[in-house]
């Protein structure tokens, strides 16, 4: 009696969730401050003219033969999975995982950063993900901070994972700092950086300056469910919280200690992406396809499944009022306005006759939404229309 | 070909004055209390159905389609999943070791008389019947049937049964194949309706070819010895499409599987002594569709079941055991055996208008134990039969579920057997040509395996699901041949409530995705000695596919046709409509798309009762 299905397909390699969280032009302004004050500052609102979606180009990303295997004779399959829009450039995230025999994955070689024109797609640079003999395996999640772009890396999900920083400017990895746990989503406030565990319910807090490693925070008890992991970490009005998503609850902590604050809220089934939009935190359910509104207070409020979604989100990213949420198993990016929230549109990215692209990591740019297309390995650039 | 086939009917009915018999079910309310329907493969002369199909038309039953003229099909009973519904063949279980459901499209009806679909938890099948027992019934008659029709689906079939005095032998084959590809609509942003138009998509690799005989042998001995054999031998070559979200055009099976049974039966006064040897050894070789590489495995089982029967009076006492292994290998699972054996006692008890039975069996499944008891019985009283069935069930883990790893999906060995409750009470009404039932049944399951996530967004099996599942099943056939001669009226009805027990904001208390509320199958048949007709209509509402039931499928309805004419002696020429009124969205809730109008013709050798059918033993 299967009654409950983790996802309605088995995930592609390497699929761990994700997207890029929230919109890169407010977390580049929260990064540059460096403080949580002005994390909790509304961003600059565009204009509110988009409401509709167009498929305007896409682009393959090189496969894993491409990447420098370790063994060429078993190359990864590169995967694309985070977005980050950053510097005028567009960054893809590779995860490169090979499949094992008798089940599961394991990185092929570090993990890689594609740099492309958001305006053409065209390929400008390749970054290895790997510095001072410290490497990156597999980089699923990716959030701009300031001049730098902070990539979580998961690796076998045993133990091994990393922080890697990214020169925006240069393109080059500056560090890779390794930590325990499997690193998945992203907060930087202050001189920590919080890492979402995705073999756990911890927090995992680094001070990159320093190379300091803080002691896990446990922000999500094993509940009912048999597995527990934080699928998301967001600063709402200088409030910080963490998805909790096998207990489907939303959490606040102490940004500061990554100590859990206050009661847990109750959110809709296998919450896994944050996105901050109007006064609200918008909860991505991606187990029960639908979002959940958060409301920071205080005190703190939830409101559970308030609007039904595409099958399977995964990514989701704000800009201004507008969210854009990548739906797995449909194939499908959905345009919200968050005022209402109502759908506005949604554009289909499968190629024609074909099943899900695996759309995962989703950001918005100036004048258009581009999402990663885990299946394929591609990008798409969506433009947004009045 | 459709107006004229339908006028040739219509003129062989106004030349047709004599009744045939042809009876659809037989409501059964067995002596032990089980709830049970038999459907008569004869009733479906003149159509292409295989044994889910059958299952299909008793109350309780729902088929799970992947779509298709001969695609995959299992039986899911009382909300149960597929892999908790035994099926069985002439006491051979079919299930795999590996798990899933018994895809029941492998076994086509000519090579059976009739499919019994006995609903509620039985221990006494052994395990994996929690939600009840499909029991195939071999054939047992002489017939022929040629096929041909949309989807590009060709089949052909014949039985014959000889006999001599002391002996018996039957021999059935089948083979059927179809090209499968069919178009359907699709909405591609479900997530706003009517933002853009419906998108005609191509099912494709939905092929298959499949390959079946059964032979049969009785030889008897004085003083009523007898020694029985069974072989079925099968063959499946089919695409795997996927579902509409990840179809996977390069996915292919290739199966085969050999089963058979020898079985002596020695009377000694009131004592029965029944020894079967079952055996039974099976391949499939999957291409698998992400990795592209080919999965090969391996499945043999060997089962001595002995069965020791007395009936001293109005008593039934019986003993039997079941002592076997079954052997398991494949590069996903590596080399796996399990040994397991039972012991099971039954009195029953039969003096009108009471009867009634106590039963309780020992499971020893590799390390899972259960010792499950069930008790049952009616009492008559005029036409009305009440009928009640308690009993316990449980299903040891499946290889695939302690074993199985590739890509994303993990094993789990520590996982234990599901278990559960049930119990139905009914009422059957026996009134002339009418017969009625109405039974309500509820069930409840814990220790349910449920794929869950595991670091590394993998899914690995844990028995955490608990359920409750209740509801109601009714079922009637009338024929009023004092009205209109070789007229029938056959219904079956389903209604399904489902509550998840699991803890959980999002699950506890919300009903089980993937089970329709509601199933209805409604047929009126009229058949005369030179023609005959069938219409048919099949129901099924929507159900939730979540376990936050926050997505749905819809329902949809299946209006199905066939009539037939006699040519010349037992010669018929059939035409059959399924999905008459070629409705092309509808998708299974499993996310599998279904074709949209299918035709097909049939030319027919059904040779009348007396000339070829026999008993079954």
């Amino acid at each position: 009696m299967r009654w409950k299905r983790l996802r309605r397909d088995p995930p592609p390699p390497g699929s761990f969730g994700g997207g890029s969280g929230r919109g890169p032009l407010f977390t580049a302004a929260c990064i540059a401050a460096i403080a949580i004050a002005a994390c909790a500052a509304p961003p600059t609102q565009p204009e509110p003219f988009a409401r509709r979606l167009l498929v305007a180009a896409r682009r393959t990303l090189p496969a894993g033969a491409e990447l420098l295997p370790d063994d060429a004779a078993k190359p990864g399959e590169a995967k694309p999975q985070a977005v980050v829009v950053a510097g005028g450039n567009l960054w893809i995230f590779l995860t490169n995982l090979a499949r094992l025999t008798g089940g599961g994955y394991a990185p092929a070689s570090p993990s890689y950063a594609v740099v492309l024109d958001p305006a053409t797609l065209d390929t400008k640079a390749l970054v290895r993900l790997e510095r001072d003999g410290k490497r990156c395996l597999n980089a699923g999640y990716a959030k701009a901070a300031g001049d730098r772009i902070l990539v979580a890396c998961a690796a076998d999900f045993a133990g091994a994972g990393a922080l890697a920083e990214i020169s925006i400017a240069d393109r080059t990895v500056l560090r890779v700092t390794p930590v325990e746990g499997a690193p998945g989503s992203l907060l930087a406030s202050g001189p920590v950086v919080w890492m979402g565990d995705l073999a756990g319910g911890k927090l995992i807090g680094i001070e990159p300056e320093t190379g300091t490693i803080r002691t896990p925070v446990e922000v999500c008890p094993l509940g009912a469910a048999p597995f527990e992991m934080v699928g998301d970490v967001a600063l709402a009005q200088g409030r910080a919280f963490a998805a909790c998503f096998g207990r489907d609850q939303v959490v606040e902590f102490d940004v500061a200690t990554g100590q859990p604050l206050g009661p847990r809220l109750d959110v809709g089934d296998g919450p896994i992406a944050f996105a901050r939009a109007t006064d609200s935190l918008w909860v991505l359910d991606n187990l029960g396809s639908t979002l959940s509104r958060v409301r920071p207070g205080p005190p703190a409020a939830a409101l559970a499944a308030v609007l039904a979604l595409g099958q399977t989100p995964t990514g989701v990213d704000a800009h201004g009022t507008l969210l854009a949420i990548a739906n797995s198993t449909d194939g499908t990016v959905t345009l919200l306005d968050a005022t209402g929230p109502a759908k506005l549109d949604s554009a289909d990215l499968k190629h024609p006759g074909d099943g899900t692209p695996y759309p995962w990591g989703v950001a918005f740019g100036e004048d258009a939404v581009f999402v990663a297309l885990n299946g394929p390995g591609e990008v798409v650039r969506v433009e947004l229309l009045p | 070909m459709v107006t004229a086939a339908a006028l040739a009917t219509l003129a062989a009915f106004a030349a047709s004055a004599q009744e045939m018999s042809a009876t659809v079910r037989a409501t059964r309310p067995a002596a032990d209390g089980t709830s049970a329907t038999r459907v008569e493969t004869e009733a479906y002369a003149g159509e292409l159905r295989h044994a889910a199909d059958l299952a299909g038309c008793a109350p309780g039953a729902m088929p799970l389609d992947f779509g298709g003229a001969l695609a995959t099909t299992t039986v899911s009973l009382r909300g149960a999943g597929a892999d908790e519904v035994r099926v069985v063949l002439d006491g051979n279980v079919l299930n795999s070791p590996a798990g899933g459901g018994f895809d029941l499209s492998r076994i086509p009806s000519a090579l059976l008389d009739g499919v019994e679909v006995r609903r509620g938890s039985d221990a006494r099948a052994g395990p994996g019947a929690m939600g009840g027992v499909v029991s195939l019934v071999p054939a047992a008659r002489s017939r022929a049937l040629l096929t041909a029709g949309s989807l590009g689906t060709l089949g052909a079939s014949a039985s014959g049964v000889f006999a001599g005095e002391a002996w018996r032998l039957l021999g059935a084959a089948d083979v059927r194949r179809s090209d499968g590809d069919f178009g359907y609509h699709r909405d591609p942003t479900p997530e706003i309706a009517g933002n853009d138009a419906a998108e005609t998509m191509l099912r494709r690799n939905n092929d298959a070819l499949l390959g079946s005989a059964l032979a049969r042998a009785e030889w008897r001995r004085p003083g009523g010895v007898r020694l029985d054999g069974l072989l079925l031998g099968s063959r499946v070559e089919r695409g795997l499409p996927g579902d509409v979200f990840a179809p996977t055009p390069l996915a292919r099976q290739d199966e085969w599987s050999l089963l058979g049974t020898l079985r002596l039966r020695v009377p000694a006064g009131p004592v029965r002594v029944e020894v079967p040897l079952s055996g039974r050894a099976g391949f499939t070789r999957t291409q698998a569709p992400m990795a592209g590489a080919a999965d090969s495995q391996q499945a043999r089982d060997l089962a001595l079941r002995p069965v020791v029967e007395a009936t001293p009076g109005a008593w039934r006492l019986t003993a039997s055991g079941d002592a076997g292994g079954e052997w398991f290998d494949g590069p996903a699972h590596g080399r796996r055996e399990r040994l397991h054996a039972a012991l099971g006692l039954e009195a029953a008890h039969a003096r009108r208008p009471w009867t009634w039975s106590l039963a309780l069996r020992g499971e020893r499944w590799g390390s899972a134990s259960a010792l499950l008891p069930r008790a049952g019985g009616s009492v008559r009283t005029g036409p009305v039969v009440v009928y009640a069935n308690a009993g316990a069930g449980f299903r040891p883990p499946s290889f695939d579920e302690l074993y199985f790893a590739s890509g994303p999906v993990l094993p789990n060995p520590e996982l234990r057997p599901e278990r559960s409750w049930s119990g139905d009470l009914g009422a059957r009404l026996e009134h002339g040509p009418l017969t009625a039932a109405l039974t309500a049944f509820a069930a409840t399951y814990r220790d349910v395996i449920v794929y869950e996530l595991y670091p590394g967004f993998r899914a690995r099996p844990y028995n955490v699901g608990q359920a409750a599942t209740w509801g109601a099943e009714a079922e009637m056939h009338w024929t009023p041949a004092d009205l209109v001669p070789g007229l029938s009226f056959d219904g079956a009805a389903t209604a399904l409530s489902t509550a998840n027990l699991e803890p959980g904001a999002n699950s506890y208390g919300r009903a089980l995705p993937y089970r329709p509320a509601a199933r209805v199958v409604a047929r009126v048949a009229l058949a005369r000695e030179r023609a005959r007709t069938a219409l048919e209509i099949q129901s099924t509402t929507g159900a939730y596919t979540n376990r936050a039931n926050t997505r749905s499928v819809d329902g949809w309805a299946d209006l199905r046709g066939s009539a037939g004419v006699r040519l010349a002696a037992d010669v018929w020429v059939s035409l059959e409509a399924r999905n008459a009124l070629d409705v092309q969205d509808r998708m299974t809730v499993e996310g599998y798309p279904l074709p949209g109008r299918v035709v097909l013709a049939h030319l027919s050798w059904e040779p009348r009762a007396a000339g070829g059918a026999e008993e079954n033993p």
